[in-house]
């Protein structure tokens, strides 16, 4: 009777199994989907990103045009540059400290000269970039890179888009505030230990 | 049949599993909203910043959260503050009171009242950080139901702007300073 009742259960059991994601908030989506939606896993990322968008927000249009082209390149650099050199991800300290940055001069709501702006852009493409996972095998890396690099700019631009509906609609106001919440989420990054 | 029953029911392990949504974010976003005494300030904190106006309606909530994060970063430190709880009572009673009694000072003494306190609600959150799932997580979640606390005060605040609104502010303010008195009185005991 034992060994009548094992099959239907291992069948059962076979059926049952779904991917252990014990450390993994969308559990094991593949390196594509995995590298696109890493920013909503990773909270610093996503910190980097929303201070960049909240930023270029505040700025006139041409500066929004300059630095979202000077972020997404950047971004394609600095994944594709993450491949080549071998660097881990930024600590928190870089994280914290540059969304603390990108909060503040969102706060001020001053207009910034094209450099400054599109290098403040590339450095949070750079620190976002090289957030993402590394999968050894280099197909896996390659999938993992594209969707990293779409996952960046996509949710850049989103923010980006949100942050100047909700400004049109309110006022500079608006990301004035998200400026100081990014800025304050920042600072607690910041001052996390390692 | 009963092993049967929990290999189908069995799900993924998710000891840490999206933590960054979950254990760090929810936990960061709860921490001041189930707590009156953070609620009466934040809320407070909004009402003030309405009742005074421009520039004060945002200056307030943009100086809070800012300094908030001090007070956060002073405990990840592992530095002392002392009276932390006494502290944020006073906050809501403060602010409450300031709210109630029509009070108008300056810009940079209103800022600097709310940037005192926020200092200790900031030291509160703080502690709870090195033990969250996602640190991280719980930072953005306690710095976005803050902002939001101050936002709902501020839509309150706003009726400022309707006939006898001022008085049902002014009411708000009362209450909030009747909660800090007694959560003060429970600090204190």
């Amino acid at each position: 009777v034992r060994r009548r009742a094992a099959a239907p259960l291992a069948c059962l059991a076979a059926l049952a199994v779904r991917p252990a994601s014990a450390h993994d908030a969308f559990g094991d989506i593949g390196p594509f989907h995995g590298g696109l939606a890493h920013p909503l896993a990773d909270p610093a990322q996503l910190l980097v990103l929303a201070g960049c968008a909240v930023l270029l927000a505040r700025q006139p249009i041409a500066g929004i045009r300059l630095g979202f082209a000077a972020f997404a390149l950047a971004v394609v650099v600095a994944v594709a540059g993450r491949n080549i050199v071998d660097a881990g991800a930024p600590g928190s300290v870089v994280s914290g400290g540059l969304a603390v940055l990108l909060g503040a001069l969102a706060i001020a709501g001053q207009p910034l000269p094209g450099g400054a702006l599109a290098g403040l852009a590339a450095a949070a493409a750079c620190v976002a970039g090289f957030a993402l996972d590394r999968p050894a095998e280099s197909r896996a890396a390659a999938l993992a890179a594209a969707g990293g690099m779409i996952g960046l700019v996509v949710v850049t631009l989103l923010l980006l888009t949100g942050f100047r509906l909700l400004r049109a609609r309110l006022g500079g106001i608006v990301c004035a505030v998200a400026g100081a919440w990014v800025a304050a989420i920042g600072i607690m990054v910041a001052a996390l230990p390692g | 049949m009963l092993l049967a029953v929990m290999a189908v029911a069995a799900g993924p392990a998710f000891g840490h599993d999206g933590d960054a949504a979950g254990g760090g974010f929810i936990a960061g976003f709860t921490h001041p909203i189930f707590g009156w005494d953070h609620v009466a300030a934040m809320v407070a904190v909004g009402l003030w910043g309405a009742f005074l106006g421009a520039p004060a309606i945002w200056i307030l909530p943009v100086a809070f959260p800012l300094v908030m994060a001090l007070g956060g970063a002073v405990a990840l430190a592992g530095l002392p503050v002392p009276a932390v709880e006494i502290g944020i009572a006073l906050s809501a009673l403060v602010i409450g009171l300031m709210v109630a009694l029509a009070q108008r000072p300056p810009l940079a003494v209103a800022a600097a009242i709310v940037a005192l306190f926020a200092i200790f609600h900031g030291y509160a959150h703080g502690l709870e950080m090195p033990t969250a799932a996602n640190p991280v997580a719980y930072a953005v979640g306690f710095v976005i139901a803050t902002g939001l606390l101050h936002l709902a005060g501020i839509a309150v605040g706003l009726l400022v702007k309707v006939p006898k609104g001022v008085v049902a502010v002014r009411a708000g303010g009362g209450v909030i300073a009747v909660a800090g008195a007694w959560f003060l009185f429970g600090a204190l005991a």
